[in-house]
């Protein structure tokens, strides 16, 4: 861009006309507004990155995701990064089903930090399930919201002021079979289901605490020659550059928020790269040139998606396409019973670090 | 002494398990029959049996529910998500319902029976799953023959006017809501919880309209009266609106 000294500046306005002038303004009024409702463009390539470590699905099981960070030499006992130069890429879905995605996000901020000081890197991607919470819509789903993480995202004092209620209706009614705990927790259930003002509180300020963080987090990246995304990438999406998927979501996100309508390109889309499953479930032979098609129009030559639990269980068995796709959602958190898994990628060699019992 | 007891409490629970299932009959060809009432009814009233989330299926979370009133074990489909417009991200039962009564009264009969229910506390639409068909997208894809037929062209075809109405787009991946039974070609259209925008005009990608006299007959003879008393129930004054405005218009481009 032209830099001109406020000398220069004052001459071109100068010669004006107030006309010119008032067009001038609103020209400038203008962009500034449209680059408010657009969102800037976020770096979502990197290339010559030496070794990668990809986490799928946590589902609010914050003990098992810092095991796995340990395990993988990412964090020490103390939990400071620990993984100098190396890359970490959650592929999203840290919330819901479980108690504990505050606890997630917070070690995840603190990490971003201190990876970058070190040339390294925490990359969170988007799930559908942070699509769901970004949106306030998670409550519409049985089993989205847990009792835990409703409490961890109210505010504060909305959070005392009814368990105060709680607690007191408890000491003076002893002949409950429940404990407290299990008192509150069912107190909090039925919020879940069936208090508007609840649901309200907790969409507020969960966007307010989280919101414009998740909102500058990416759906799709690709490193050296690897794709990352939540659920997957199909041929209707391959055409698209990485750029224009992040910031088309962005977009319809910021928009939504805003109680706008909005054409929905990808939010709440079945075949979107938040959703889309057939990386996982279609039949390999059968598809196996359209997988190529899409890595080709990619640029890349593999895939790294979470979403769709693998119910294998043989860590050979998380490739598919020879090698091509990667389907790590082995359903670590304790809500889905799976296994502790994390794929590490170090100069170019896949491996997969399992673990299956706890400790 | 005690074993013999076993072994004939034995006997009789095989027995009894042999005759249960032996009455029940698996999914006959509810397509092939019209009685839809009854169908209603099975809906309604049959015991439930389970009910599991489908994990796999898309965004409004449908339950897969197994039935059974005791001669015959059905399986259904129900969702419970309900937010209307003018909600930003519309998504509800109401329309799975709104879409099987304008069905009804175009005589169309390509919505399997659906039924407002309560199952397990949630309150949702049930619909009859049909079995042994597949979606319109894999059968594409496959290139099947079923396909060439002159017969299923043409309810293909005819779809599009039901498509119209209800503001369905027709794409790759709403093809996977129109049903092709594997054997009688029965051709089904589901999946209509995002449906009924507001917008006045035809959908998306339709080029060509096409139908039968008896489908032309009943637009022609639904009246606004008719639309508003069926459809108030599920649906507002904007989306029936927008309804009016898009059968108009297909009544113009039919005629033409
Ligand atoms: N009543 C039904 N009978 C048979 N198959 C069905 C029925 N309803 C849905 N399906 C199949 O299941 C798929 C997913 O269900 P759908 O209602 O479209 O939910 P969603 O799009 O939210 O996943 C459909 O595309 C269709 O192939
Ligand atoms: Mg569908």
């Amino acid at each position: 861009m032209v830099q001109y000294t406020k000398k220069e500046r004052s001459f071109i306005l100068k010669g004006m006309t107030s006309y010119q002038k008032r067009v001038l303004s609103f020209v400038i009024f203008f962009i500034a507004a449209l680059s408010l409702l657009y969102p800037a463009k976020k770096q979502c390539i990197w290339n010559g990155v030496e070794k990668i470590v990809s986490v799928a699905d946590i589902h609010g099981d914050y003990d098992k995701f810092e095991l796995i960070l340990k395990k993988t030499g990412l964090i020490d006992e103390e939990l400071n990064w620990s993984g100098g130069k190396i890359h970490l890429v959650q592929t999203g879905d840290i919330m819901d089903r479980g108690p504990d995605a505050r606890k997630v996000f917070d070690l995840l901020i603190r990490l971003e930090e201190e990876a970058e000081a070190v040339g390294g890197k925490v990359h969170v991607l988007l799930g559908n399930h942070e699509e769901a919470n970004i949106l306030g819509v998670a409550f519409d789903r049985v089993g989205y919201v847990t009792s835990g993480q409703l409490v961890s995202f109210l505010p504060e004092k909305y959070r005392e002021k009814l368990e105060n209620q709680v607690r007191e209706n408890f000491s003076n009614n002893s002949n409950s079979s429940f404990s407290i705990d299990k008192e509150l927790k069912s107190f909090w259930a039925d919020k879940i289901r069936n208090d508007r003002k609840t649901r309200d509180e907790y969409n507020k300020n969960f966007k307010k605490l989280y919101g414009k963080w998740l909102l500058s987090k990416n759906v799709v990246i690709k490193i050296n020659d690897i794709i990352f995304v939540h659920g997957g990438i199909n041929k209707s999406f391959s055409s698209w550059s990485l750029e224009e998927i992040n910031m088309r979501t962005r977009y319809e996100f910021i928009q939504l928020g805003m109680g706008k309508r909005v054409n929905l390109l990808i939010t709440y889309q079945s075949n979107s790269p938040l959703w889309y499953r057939g990386l996982i479930n279609n039949d390999e032979e059968e598809y196996k040139e359209e997988v190529d098609k899409i890595l080709e129009d990619l640029e890349a030559n593999y895939i790294v998606v979470g979403h769709t639990v693998r119910t294998e269980g043989n860590p050979a068995k998380l490739s598919r396409f020879n090698g091509k796709v990667w389907g790590m959602d082995t359903g670590i958190s304790r809500y889905y019973r799976g296994y502790m898994s994390a794929l590490i990628i170090d100069q170019g060699a896949f491996k997969v670090w399992e673990m299956k019992d706890e400790k | 002494m005690k074993n013999n007891k076993y072994y004939l409490s034995m006997f009789f629970f095989c027995l009894s398990v042999v005759v249960c299932f032996g009455s029940i009959e698996n999914n006959p060809g509810i397509l092939e029959d019209e009685s839809k009432l009854e169908l209603e009814l099975y809906l309604r009233t049959a015991r439930i049996v389970s009910a599991i989330p489908d994990e796999d299926a898309g965004r409004s979370e449908p339950w897969r529910i197994t039935l059974s009133d005791g001669k015959q074990m059905l399986k259904g489909w129900f969702k419970h998500i309900n937010r209307v417009r003018p909600h930003i991200l519309p998504d509800s039962y109401k329309y799975e319902l709104a879409a099987y009564e304008l069905d009804k009264l175009l005589d169309f009969n390509v919505v399997p029976p659906i039924v407002e229910r309560e199952i397990k506390g949630y309150i949702g639409s049930l619909q009859l799953f049909v079995e042994d068909c597949s979606h319109l997208s894999e059968l594409k894809r496959k290139k099947d023959k079923i396909l060439e037929s002159e017969k299923i062209k043409a309810d293909l075809q005819e779809i599009v006017v039901f498509e119209i109405l209800t503001y369905c787009e027709r794409n790759i991946e709403s093809e996977k809501d129109i049903l092709i039974h594997d054997t009688n070609g029965k051709v089904c259209r589901v999946d209509f919880s995002q449906a009924f925008d507001t917008k006045p005009h035809f959908p998306p990608g339709i080029e060509d309209v096409k139908c039968s006299a008896k489908i032309q007959k009943s637009l022609a003879d639904l009246s606004q009266e008719k639309i508003e008393t069926a459809l108030n129930p599920f649906l507002n004054e904007k989306e029936i609106s927008a309804l009016l405005a898009r059968k108009e218009l297909l009544v113009k481009k039919l005629k033409q």
